[in-house]
């Protein structure tokens, strides 16, 4: 009777030493991934519609962003909103300054570098640079990254903006996510693959230059696209009608037909009486 | 035997050679029929058995689109020959090209299919004037 309740006994301590390094594992790679809800198309101005509940659908959490991640000290801390449609991923960054419009954050700039794995291996970054803060002048920028080098694309994709409202500052991103031309974008985001997006921050102009380069601070997480909701394909009315058309005329045909062989049933009987 | 009982015997003979008629009639209308509807189904895309980009999947489902169409009109033709045969007239040339052009519009939305489903009826009438002459 001992020795099958030893058996059982070792086996039940290696099974849980198994599955809680296989947790750790897991919970080594990053941050909590955010899967971004579906909602309404915002409008990518910098403004945060709370009349008409824009980001209302957001997930909205706060992260802190650090000049150095192993050593994460004197955290700046911004409001961040994550969602996605049909056709696009969204994400908007809020924070504030003492003295925002003054002339040290002229050009400040904020960016997404997107990883095409959770590792935050970066291929893409989106920034909105500012020229002039206090005359809301600002530049989307859309680029590879090359040996840490950012090279500018020659078609831009997605959209930024960003707007200075007192000393609270909003940028908003717009991406494409499953577009058909996989050519067209850096990292191509997918339905249903976690990406790692770093949010980094600046004062200098961080285009031309390399990365980190003139990147001040930053953080990371992790965004699962969603399925897209399922949009029932359109019923196509023309080729409805053509049908309906060509069909019809056989249908037509065929039915006189039948009506016919009912009548010459009719004369067949008639003939045998 | 009787001259009576000899056109009896003839009278009988035509009543079944008529019965024989008008059941491969009806018979062969029904398969048409049944040929018509599944064509409809193929060939107004109403159903799709092989909605794919793969070229061997798209031939099939080609070549079934062609078979309804063909098979279509093998039976109407065998149907209206008969019918047509009852009442005393000859199956003519307006006749097959009614059912020709029938067949053929059906084949309206898919350039392959109305090339194979032409050339189809192309041998199928070839082959009927041919078996007619002979």
């Amino acid at each position: 009777m001992k020795r099958p309740i030893n058996k059982i006994f070792i086996f039940t301590i290696i099974f849980l030493i198994s599955f809680s390094s296989i947790t750790l594992i897991q919970n080594v790679n990053c941050s909590t991934t955010i899967i971004p809800p579906i909602g309404s198309t915002p409008k990518i101005d910098g403004v945060i519609d709370q009349q008409n509940n824009e980001w209302g659908s957001a997930n909205k959490s706060t992260l802190y962003l650090y000049q150095n991640l192993s050593s994460p000290e004197n955290p700046l801390p911004i409001d961040l909103w994550v969602m996605q449609d049909q056709t696009s991923l969204f994400i908007s960054i809020q924070f504030e300054f003492d003295h925002h419009g003054s002339s040290d954050y002229n050009k400040e700039f904020v960016g997404i570098l997107i990883s095409e794995d959770v590792l935050g291996d970066y291929s893409d970054a989106r920034f909105i640079q500012f020229s002039n803060i206090s005359a809301d002048k600002f530049q989307y920028l859309d680029c590879y990254i090359d040996n840490s080098v950012f090279i500018l694309d020659d078609v831009s994709n997605g959209e930024g903006a960003a707007k200075l409202d007192g000393n609270k500052i909003t940028y908003e991103f717009g991406t494409p996510i499953e577009i058909n031309d996989e050519s067209g974008q850096d990292v191509w985001l997918q339905t249903q693959f976690t990406y790692n997006f770093s949010i980094v921050y600046g004062t200098s102009a961080v285009y031309p230059g390399v990365y980190p380069g003139e990147i001040l601070l930053e953080n990371n997480i992790l965004i699962k696209i969603q399925f897209p909701i399922y949009k029932p394909p359109e019923i196509p009315i023309d080729k409805l009608i053509i049908n309906f058309i060509i069909f019809g005329i056989v249908s037509a045909f065929f039915i006189y037909y039948v009506f016919s062989i009912r009548k010459i049933k009719d004369k067949v009987k008639r003939l045998r009486s | 035997m009787s001259k009576i009982k000899k056109e009896n015997q003839i009278k009988k003979n035509n009543m079944n050679d008529d019965k024989f008629a008008f059941k491969s009639v009806i018979r062969s209308a029904v398969l048409g029929g049944i040929f018509f509807i599944g064509s409809i189904l193929f060939n107004a895309e109403i159903l799709k058995i092989f909605d794919t980009s793969i070229f061997l999947w798209n031939i099939i489902d080609s070549i079934i689109k062609v078979v309804f169409i063909l098979l279509f009109f093998v039976f109407m033709i065998i149907s209206m020959g008969n019918y047509k045969e009852l009442i005393g007239k000859p199956l003519n040339f307006k006749d097959i090209l009614l059912l020709s052009v029938l067949s053929i519009i059906q084949a309206f939305w898919n350039p392959i299919v109305f090339t194979f489903t032409l050339a189809g009826l192309a041998i199928l009438l070839v082959y009927l004037y041919l078996t007619q002459d002979n």
